[in-house]
């Protein structure tokens, strides 16, 4: 291998001698402190890539170029482009980070490793508007580069200041043309998702159009790429991080948008991505840090054609890779035919070819599924799993179905591990207020909650509503319009309704931070509806942990009890002053298991319609189990949201989760 | 020209059809009798594109010269007074030369524009100037019909080049413009001006009243009658009327004449005679009008044509304002164009989950919340269009959206399809933010959004909902008076992964997926025809590839005239589609037209692109194989009507002869048949394009379609839209069908019956040789489609 390495030098040595190009020899990386502009630059190299740091244009890459991929320069945009440009979320763009002077040092450099840090203090005030969770963050930023490695590494570490806590998003944002002109054709963005790689252009962003957010990712990578070149960028993180892929406009940038981040005082967050370079691929299915690859499909329609991949090397050289491959169909999941296994030994930085066929398989379209075994140059094997749809001679030649809007084929998006920082001082902060958050979903309009909340308080002023609605963007996902991601926000608030909303639309920080509320004492309403309880998605998280009732493990948990009348099954003081001879009536009731500790206050056709529950130390739960949906017979009663005294019963149960106890008890001598 | 035509052989032809005499004669309003030249105009440009040069071969040995090196326009004649009073057809030719105008290529348009000069109302001929016309050399006729108001009035004319696009060939289009002249009826005799049948489109039995204006301009008295023939396949009359007429000295006389349609289903003709009191004829003049069940099957005449570059009136029917008179023009334009069927697109206030908006929602927020729309102006349109016959169709987006389908989704979730895991089945989701935003909606800065906030879709096998479903149908027939709908999106579909809300799957087979669909929206169909019995439907997803696996679905969307949208051929310009190279783009187009005709449907294909072809030429050949395979051609931008480069109404030809192409008794035959032979070069096409039919009467007829291929193997290939020269001396030989021998033959075309004539759409009889028990016709030429009908007997 050092043979090898020592002979690229060599060859590259030559090349500089007649082009005239700059190079670093190939076991060594070298730092050149550089002036520009009245100030200092730093421009890595290594036997790869040659790139140059700025300082003064907001500590962005604002140079690159890959002696592999025609050392051109990826970098035109004379403002606002460059590679690991840093940017808040919460600020509209370009917001205070971009092309302002950060603060320079070389924290090390030898020849097998330069790192270049550079820093500057948020002040969170951009066009005149403040951002109270951004002041005093700290942004480092560390470049490393060494001496065998394309990859250059971005590691940000923010920390909040060390009196006020920080919520924030990072955004690390790569400006720069792949091939080192923009061409709206053949510069390509690939981003891995649910649906298979979406390769987009601005000139064929497909039926699904740019793209840009890509919220339902599956992987920590991104490229862009110029087909007629076939060169461009790789960007790897940590899928766990990430909260978007972002590409402007097709293929204009890629971007990482990473999670909404929560930093107590003085504490802090690390985000790490790699840019490494390609040369010879003009599309990529898939990138880790041991190679990336480009992949060909092809298919006669009737179950047979071939699978062929390019491979290059990434962070590290793999000594080998192995890859099964398997064929299915796309509509027709059991429908599976093994490809055979591909192999590749020592991928370098130019790429290597290899090829399987199959047969046995189903009509277009196809989902072409891989699984490798990477051979390190230390022996360690990593697993890597991974997939990609081809549409083949399927109608709309992409993963979309004839309503434009539905895929053909939803892969398994993994579980991002959370890294959620808390603070020290975990409390409720308004005790004895009844500050409300309402997740407002899916027909949780029929609970008339406006009133119940009006009745709780009537007249505080001071009172905080605040309300988040629910949007179900089929296939891109659920979300929230509002997450008070600070802590200090969440915990202002002394009781949540949560309506129809679904766990991928809290997303597991949110869920965990869910879970922090009510530990420390927040009361908790969870509602039932069509997109509650078994078709919530909270079966299993954290959040089912506090609730007093276990959710079934199906979309399907609605009974239907016919419009069974609501009876008291214990008749608690909360109970008090009701009219029950209205008769409330319940169509559909989700089908829960009460929990040990959970207690039932209302039934209806012997199911349980209100379940309450209390642990020791923690927050009020109070689940209602009934769906305001369906109808009830004439001269039945009515459906129990249509009954009179509904927001009264709700304006008791808050007070109960809100421990205002004291409503109900009677002091008569 | 073919050089190696026989002269001798080819005198003989034409000679043959000019004894056998034209049967019939086609185009709206066109008339002969007191025709002349009113007024000559020398062109007297102005403006920077125009030069006026020398030219010994024009007749006044000066031409205008207009080159393509610009885009821009000129006006030959600014606006000058024409002479006479006109009313009714006039023509507007144009003598003109051209050189570097290759085939069916626009690189200059032609507008001839007659203003009234007392109410300042423009009426406009459009034409191209294109190589299939232009002669370097010598000068030629490009005549522009305009249609005047029935009642004589004086003009001004104006006629305006545009050079509209940069040339793509190697020369630079250039044309010399010469003499402009006026042709109509003139002051020295008694004429019609307009035969106006009340509808466009009849059902058997109705009532049809027809206008016949009479213009006496002369200082006489007039006298005499009008004689009224319905005209109906090649040489059928189906009514005859007569009425006597007197019209004063300078007056303008409207005969009304009243008849039944008959039961024959078919595109018609009315032709007026009027005759002096001694019998003789001083004027013809004809009109058209369907008689059909559903008049969507004669649904192959264009609104705009090729030509036409006016503004665009569909619009009016669709989300804009538009006041009552705009609204009207909007009609009157579909009803001179004999339109047979409007579909209304999305104009409903939540699609399936409640068409009509509540009576408080007017403005009602509709077209999946896009736009505020006026239930008072779509009511109107509906209505006017249903008054003149034309058949008006509602789209139907499949999906229940916005606040009907949410509040019918909180009372009936069991009327709804869910996915595996519970999720509503649908394509747009929710948005509560979008909700709350809705519910703002009578504030006075309201701004709406572009999607609805929820959308959801109907399970098919529920009865109640399929009563639901009906009862929107039923709603909007009895209520807007539709008369037929075209589902987009979902029509009744059950897919395996579909779930009831009890958490059933529907179906555990494609096979029983296919059964379920095919069952759902029949079930719907009967539930409608209980309460609407001639209620038509149409739907989409009407390609092969679509159908793969609902051979049932298929076969119930097709019966009884089921309207079968296939928008899929919108990709089959693309190079990785089998379909790009024409021969196999012909063959899946006439095919499968005849798979869905053979099921009872009507097909309709899309164009490339949706909006047609890259290129004029292959626009036309996209027209002509819909036209061969009895395919709709209204469908958007076809290559429907070309009187400029000599194409001919390829709309018109299929509705005035329906029983050649698109009876239901045509049958396509296979390739390898035998029984007919056309002796010709290879590049004219005619294999895959012979039909089985069957007379009214009963009798055998093959119908064999003859395509001037196109020049280039592939679509959008062509830049210059070059075409082939016309194929001539054509033998067309038919064997004996179960035992009888061809008795009659035709030639219908909608192209000049020789490269030197006019486009006429017409019937000709042909000269049957007879050979054996067979026979053979000669066809004289064929420029891009011609048909031969043989009918068999005893």
């Amino acid at each position: 291998m050092i043979l090898k390495m020592r002979k690229l030098s060599l060859f590259i040595a030559a090349g500089s001698l007649l082009f005239g190009i700059s190079f670093a020899h190939a076991d060594e990386v070298k730092l050149t402190e550089e002036s520009a502009n009245g100030g200092t630059v730093y421009r890595l190299q290594n036997y790869r890539v040659n790139l140059l740091i700025d300082p003064a244009r907001g500590g962005a890459v604002v140079s690159y170029k890959d002696k592999l991929g025609g050392n051109i320069e990826l970098i035109q945009q004379a403002k606002y482009g460059g590679l690991c440009q840093d940017h808040f979320q919460a600020q509209p763009w370009p917001g205070e980070l971009l092309e302002v002077p950060y603060v320079a040092s070389v924290i090390k450099e030898s020849s097998e490793e330069c790192v270049v840090q550079v820093s500057r203090e948020s002040s969170g005030t951009f066009l005149g508007e403040h951002y109270p969770s951004l002041e005093g963050v700290l942004l480092e930023k560390q470049y490393s580069l060494k001496a065998g490695s394309p990859a250059l590494e971005c590691r940000v570490k923010l920390t909040a200041s060390a009196k006020n806590p920080s919520t924030l998003a990072y955004w690390s944002q790569n400006v720069f043309w792949a091939g080192g002109t923009y061409d709206a054709g053949s510069d390509w963005s690939f981003r891995p998702s649910t649906r298979g790689v979406r390769a987009k252009s601005k000139e064929k962003p497909g039926l699904a159009g740019t793209e840009d957010f890509l919220n339902d990712f599956n992987a920590g990578w991104m490229a862009l790429i110029d087909k007629k070149s076939k060169s461009g960028l790789v960007i790897l993180a940590d899928y766990n991080d990430l909260k978007s892929l972002y590409v402007n406009n097709g293929n204009q940038t890629i971007e990482m948008l990473f999670n909404v981040t929560y930093l107590p005082p003085g504490s802090s967050a690390e985000f790490m991505t790699k840019i490494i370079p390609v040369s010879g691929l003009d599309n990529v299915i898939t990138a880790n840090d041991d190679f990336i690859a480009g992949c060909k499909v092809t298919s006669d329609n009737k179950g047979s054609g071939s699978v062929a991949m390019d491979f290059v090397r990434s962070v590290n050289p793999p000594q080998s890779v192995s890859l099964d491959v398997t064929v299915k169909s796309a509509t027709s999941l059991d429908t599976v035919a093994q490809a055979g296994t591909l192999k590749v030994d020592i991928i370098g930085d130019t790429a290597k070819s290899v090829a399987v066929k199959f047969s046995g398989a189903a009509p277009d379209p196809l989902v072409i599924g891989f699984k490798s075994q990477v051979a390190g140059v230390a022996g360690v094997v990593n697993e890597v799993a991974f997939e990609d749809f081809f549409p083949g001679a399927y109608r709309w030649a992409e993963n979309i179905d004839t309503d434009m809007s539905s895929p053909v084929y939803k892969g398994i998006r993994p579980i991002q591990k959370i890294n959620l920082q808390r603070p020290s001082n975990m409390a409720l902060r308004n005790p004895g207020k009844s500050n409300v958050w309402f997740l407002d979903g899916l027909l949780d309009d029929y609970y008339r909650m406006n009133d119940a909340v009006n009745l709780v308080t009537l007249n505080d002023r001071d009172l905080t509503k605040k309300r988040s609605f629910t949007i179900n963007a089929q296939a891109f996902g659920n979300k929230l319009t509002f997450f008070p991601y600070d802590y200090g926000e969440l915990l202002s608030f002394n009781y949540i309704i949560v309506g129809g909303v679904k766990a991928d639309a809290v997303g597991p920080i949110g869920m965990e931070m869910l879970a922090d509320f009510h530990n420390v004492g927040g009361g908790i309403i969870m509602l039932g509806g069509p997109e509650a309880y078994g078709k919530s998605g909270f079966e299993g998280t954290r959040v089912e942990e506090f609730l007093p009732v276990k959710i079934q493990k199906t979309g399907f948990d609605l009974a239907d009890v016919k419009g069974a009348e609501i009876s008291v099954a214990d008749n608690l003081p909360m109970l008090q002053d009701l009219d029950w001879k209205g008769s409330p009536r319940v169509r559909y009731l989700h089908d829960v298991e009460v929990k040990s500790w959970g207690k039932v206050v209302l039934t209806a056709g012997g199911k349980p319609f209100l379940v309450i529950g209390e642990i020791p130390g923690k927050g009020r739960v109070a689940c209602i189990l009934g769906a305001p949906m369906g109808t009830v017979q004439n001269g039945q009663g009515v459906p129990f949201w249509e009954w009179n005294d509904w927001p009264y019963l709700m304006r008791q149960v808050v007070w109960w989760v809100t421990r205002q106890d004291q409503k109900f008890t009677l002091q008569i001598n | 020209m073919n050089k190696n035509i026989p002269t001798a052989r080819l005198s003989f032809f034409l000679r043959a059809i000019l004894l056998a005499g034209l049967i019939s004669v086609l185009g709206t309003h066109r008339v002969r009798g007191a025709i002349s030249v009113v007024t000559a105009f020398e062109p007297q440009p102005s403006g920077e594109l125009a030069t006026l040069v020398d030219d010994p071969s024009s007749k006044s040995k000066k031409a205008i010269e207009v080159t393509g090196a610009k885009v821009g326009s000129v006006a030959l004649i600014p606006n000058a007074p024409v002479e006479s009073p006109l009313a009714g057809s006039v023509t507007v030719s144009i003598q003109v030369r051209g050189s570097g105008f290759a085939g069916l290529a626009e690189p200059m348009r032609i507008e001839a524009i007659l203003t009234s000069t007392s109410t300042g109302q423009g009426y406009t001929g459009y034409g191209f100037l294109q190589g299939t016309r232009l002669k370097p050399d010598s000068y030629g006729a490009l005549p522009l019909q305009v249609n005047l108001p029935a009642k004589p009035a004086t003009y001004s004319l104006q006629v305006v080049v545009y050079v509209s696009e940069v040339p793509v060939g190697q020369t630079m289009p250039t044309a010399w413009f010469s003499e402009i002249t006026v042709a109509g009826h003139n002051a020295e005799g008694v004429y019609i001006s307009r035969v106006e049948p009340d509808k466009t489109a009849y059902r058997p039995g109705d009532e049809i009243k027809t206008t016949v204006t009479v213009v006496n301009p002369t200082a006489a008295p007039f006298s005499g009658k009008i004689d009224l023939k319905e005209l109906l396949g090649i040489d059928g009359v189906s009514s005859e009327q007569s009425g006597a007429v007197e019209a004063p000295a300078g007056s303008v006389k409207e005969s009304i004449i009243v008849w039944k349609a008959g039961p024959e289903q078919a595109g018609r003709q009315v032709r007026a005679e009027l005759q002096d009191a001694s019998g003789r004829v001083l004027d013809t003049a004809v009109n058209l009008y369907g008689v059909s069940k559903d008049p969507s099957w004669l649904s192959t005449l264009a609104l705009y044509g090729s030509e036409y570059q006016g503004p665009p009136v569909h619009g009016t029917l669709y989300v804009g304002p538009a006041s009552y008179a705009e609204t009207m023009n909007a009609i009157n334009f579909y009803r001179e164009r004999r339109h047979q069927r409007v579909e209304f697109f999305s104009w409903s206030y939540n699609e399936l989950a409640q068409f009509i908006p509540p009576s408080k929602e007017e403005p009602y927020l509709g077209n999946e919340g896009i736009w505020w729309m006026s239930f008072k102006k779509f009511k109107e349109e509906v209505g006017a269009m249903k008054a003149m016959g034309c058949t008006p169709i509602t789209y139907v987006n499949g999906h229940a959206w916005g606040p009907a389908a949410y509040d019918l989704f909180q009372k009936h979730p069991d009327w709804f399809l869910y996915g595996k895991n519970g999720e509503l089945l649908a394509g747009g989701g929710y948005d509560m933010e979008s909700r709350e935003l809705y519910n703002r909606r009578g504030e006075f800065e309201f701004q709406q959004k572009k999607v609805p906030f929820f959308y959801a879709m109907f399970n098919p096998v529920n009865p109640d909902a399929r009563q639901y479903i009906a009862d929107q149908f039923i709603s909007v027939a009895k209520e807007m008076g539709f008369e037929g709908a075209r589902w987009d999106v979902w029509a009744m579909d059950v897919k395996r992964g579909s779930y009831d809300f009890a958490g059933n799957e529907l179906a555990k087979t494609d096979a029983e997926a296919d059964q379920l669909s095919a069952q759902s929206y029949r079930a719907v169909r009967d539930l409608v025809a209980k309460e609407v019995p001639n209620f038509t439907w149409g739907s989409n997803y009407g390609a092969p590839e679509e159908n793969a696996i609902t051979p049932q679905f298929l076969a119930e969307k097709c019966r009884d005239g089921g309207w079968l949208l296939d928008e899929v051929v919108c990709t089959y310009n693309a190079k990785t589609s089998p379909y790009h190279i024409w021969e196999a783009y012909a063959d899946r187009i006439i095919s499968w037209a005849d798979n869905v005709r053979q099921k009872g449907g009507i097909y309709d294909p899309f164009g490339f692109n949706r909006q047609g072809g890259k290129y004029p030429v292959d626009r036309l050949y996209e027209t002509i194989f819909k036209v061969v395979g009895g395919a709709r051609t209204d469908a958007g931008a076809d290559f429907t009507s070309n009187l400029s480069g000599k194409v001919g109404r390829l709309d018109l030809l299929p509705f005035r002869f329906s029983d050649f192409y698109l009876s239901k008794n045509l049958k396509l035959q296979p390739t390898n048949q035998t029984v007919v032979k056309v002796k010709a070069p290879d590049t004219l096409w005619w294999r895959n394009m012979v039909f089985e039919n069957k007379s009214r009467e009963g009798n055998i007829q093959r119908v064999v379609h003859l395509v001037n291929s196109p020049v280039s193997q592939e679509v959008e290939e062509n830049p210059t839209s070059a075409v082939r020269e016309p194929v001539r001396d054509i033998e067309v030989s038919t064997q004996a069908v179960d035992g009888k021998s061809p008795v009659k033959a035709w030639l219908l075309t909608a192209e000049p019956i020789t490269p030197d004539g006019e486009p006429l759409v017409q019937a000709v009889p042909l000269k049957l040789e007879k050979t054996g028990g067979g026979a053979t016709v000669n066809v004289p030429s064929v420029q891009f489609l011609k048909t031969v009908v043989f009918e068999y007997g005893n």
